[in-house]
């Protein structure tokens, strides 16, 4: 099994990049497509040690638009460099499988899922000058029953079945349904560090970057209103129900070289049960989706009926008429 | 009432016995067993069943055929063997009615119902220490949740019953029943079944690596023979067992109970020790967790259908791309 990474780089990544490179080739990525959005490629300078030993790719898609690079990208790994499964992932986070590594996850995946998801755990900012990972080791859970979700298109990323014709949509990972995803359990958690210092979080801010969590739609309209530094400091003074989750720290101090197989704990049924408590909060899944999504197949059936039927009924009223 | 148990087993010497042994002595009457191709003892043990006249033995070779061999095993009670009621199973799987008798519970049940659902609850591996798994295997999952992954061992579900009928179909796992003559009395559970799916390292990689092969490979045993085939099935067996520390954890967050039920009715009532009697009858359980796994039996079932219409709209989009949607 091969997996390909294809990641943007953006201004303000530089402190998060070695490790979102080596923790990603160590749990099972095998190659890394990155784009470089940052000023003068400072990320390609970054990225050359890896790129040198084969391990990552930076590729030039000038201005185009996030989703058309990604899926240019995506098909470029299925096609070029033999993809099974395609992460589409960004500098600050870091896909951590609930098994062994990622191929271990994703090799007993029934293969009528085309896409899998991943569970978004946003991780707040923490004071402090040490690596990021080193202080910022806690966040919000979903184990309470007053504990809030976030919104679906943030809560889960996707993770795709490689494929010629493949289109990477954040939006919409099941590509209008033609991909059936793996719904209600999250094989993945996509841990991410969005704001690690000021200076960082204004960096990003300015980029105008489209948010992926509502921690990152809220530091863009603090932003905006000019006040990103008292968000910021309420965020770092930490609040009520964050849970330790030292996970990513433990792994990158272990750092071993790269493409070294990093063996993660396997959860055990326990932590499945809990974390089964989690994934029913997100809220996928429910008798109100499901009549939702019955009466949406029904309306599409009958308009397929719509235009068959008389169609039929025209060519036999043909042949007869012949 | 005669209440017919079929079993579909291959290689489970370990457990089969016991398992047709506490059902004659739980009330079931006779038992039509599909042996399929067992090396390991598993034909002899149902042999001597045979000798004993309580068991009818079917053998069958070649691929997997699990729905067509339960179907036609509940045809077969209905037609040949006079059952009014008949509970399909596998080999470690104990159906431990909640009060009284199988018997008494299914007769409980008003026409015109007839098939009824008990909810699986799934035991975890322990550490081997050589003893009969009743006797160590006494903790079961109870989540507050349905784990939905489809590696799992442990995702929720409920096994049928129903009254006879010579045109019954039986889905795969006897999770689905189609019959024209009974209704289904959904949300009713009389009875658990009690179900010891990996027991040691052995019985787990040989049923896993064959499962996998088979008509439908489901991803915990795609699992198992992946860490096999790799030669890390130590360490993924390793992975499934619970632990002295997990087990502490699990009772404290109670999502591990302990559950002596059958480990004490195998003790009582002789079972597996040839003492025989009359059938088994249990006090009424106090064991209020069988709400809340029903519940998650429920809302995995949603799950399975939602997934269920993804396949049918995936197949939807593919004939709209077709004709020029």
């Amino acid at each position: 099994m091969k997996i390909v990474s294809i990641l943007a780089v953006h201004d303000g990544d530089a402190d998060v990049l070695d490790a979102h490179v080596a923790f990603h080739l160590n749990a099972g990525v095998d190659l890394t497509i990155a784009t470089d959005y940052t000023a003068q490629g400072a990320a390609s300078e970054l990225l050359a040690p890896y790129a040198r030993d084969g391990f990552v790719l930076v590729a030039d898609h000038g201005d185009a638009p996030e989703r058309e690079w990604r899926t240019a990208t995506a098909r470029l790994a299925a096609t070029e460099h033999g993809a099974d499964w395609i992460v589409s992932a960004d500098a600050d986070e870091f896909w951590w499988p609930r098994g062994e590594g990622l191929k271990d996850v994703l090799a007993a995946m029934p293969p009528r899922y085309g896409v899998v998801r991943g569970l978004v755990r946003v991780f707040p900012p923490r004071p402090g000058d040490e690596p990021f990972f080193e202080r910022m080791t806690v966040r919000p859970s979903l184990l309470r029953p007053d504990d809030v979700p976030e919104p679906l298109g943030f809560a889960l990323r996707p993770l795709y079945l490689a494929d010629p014709r493949l289109v990477v949509d954040p939006e919409d990972g099941t590509e209008g349904g033609r991909r059936a995803p793996l719904r209600a359990w999250y094989p993945i958690e996509v841990l991410r560090f969005p704001f690690r210092s000021l200076e960082q979080a204004e960096q990003r801010c300015a980029l105008g970057l489209e948010p992926r969590s509502t921690v990152e739609a809220d530091a863009a309209g603090a932003y905006r209103e000019g006040r990103l530094g008292e968000w910021y400091e309420e965020q770092a003074g930490g609040g009520a129900h964050l849970v330790d989750d030292e996970r990513l720290r433990t792994a990158l101090r272990a750092s071993p070289a790269p493409g070294t197989p990093l063996v993660l704990r396997t959860p055990d049924i326990v932590d499945d049960a809990s974390y089964a408590v989690e994934c029913a909060a997100v809220g996928e899944v429910d008798l109100a989706r499901l009549d939702q999504h019955l009466r949406e197949l029904e309306e599409r059936i009958g308009e397929l009926e719509a235009r068959f039927w008389p169609r039929v009924t025209r060519a036999l009223s043909r042949r007869v008429r012949r | 009432m005669r209440l017919v148990q079929t079993l579909v087993v291959r290689d489970e010497a370990d457990i089969v016995d016991a398992q047709i042994r506490y059902h004659l002595s739980a009330g079931v009457d006779f038992v039509i067993a599909t042996d399929h191709e067992s090396v390991d003892g598993t034909t002899e043990i149902l042999e001597s069943h045979e000798r004993e006249g309580h068991l009818h033995l079917i053998r069958v070779a070649g691929e997997m055929r699990e729905q067509r061999w339960r179907t036609r095993m509940a045809r077969l009670a209905a037609t040949e063997y006079g059952a009014d009621w008949v509970i399909n199973t596998d080999a470690d799987e104990f159906w431990m009615p909640r009060r009284g008798t199988l018997e008494e519970v299914l007769s409980a049940v008003p026409e015109p119902y007839g098939v009824v659902w008990a909810i699986s609850r799934h035991f975890v591996p322990r550490p081997d220490d050589g003893a009969f798994f009743a006797e160590r295997m006494t903790v079961r999952v109870s989540a507050p949740a349905p784990i939905n992954d489809p590696r799992s061992p442990f995702r929720p579900h409920a096994k049928a019953a129903h009254r006879a009928d010579p045109d019954v179909r039986i889905g795969f796992g006897a999770h689905l029943v189609r019959t024209k003559r009974w209704a289904a009395l959904r949300h009713w559970h009389p009875a658990d079944v009690l179900h010891f799916p990996f027991r040691s390292i052995e019985q787990w990689e040989r049923k896993g690596t064959r499962r996998a092969r088979g008509d439908k490979p489901l991803g915990q045993y795609v699992d198992a023979l992946l860490a096999s085939e790799s030669g890390r099935a130590a360490d993924r067996y390793r992975a499934l067992v619970v632990s002295d520390e997990s087990l502490e954890r699990g009772l404290d967050a109670g999502s591990l109970v302990l559950d002596l039920r059958l480990r004490d009715a195998l003790r009582e009532h002789g079972v597996g020790t040839g003492a025989g009697g009359p059938p088994a009858a249990f006090a009424a359980s106090p064991d209020s967790g069988v709400v809340q796994d029903g519940a998650a039996a429920r809302e995995a079932d949603l799950v399975r259908l939602h997934r269920h219409l993804d396949g049918l709209q995936a197949r939807l989009t593919a004939l709209e791309d077709g004709t020029g949607r």
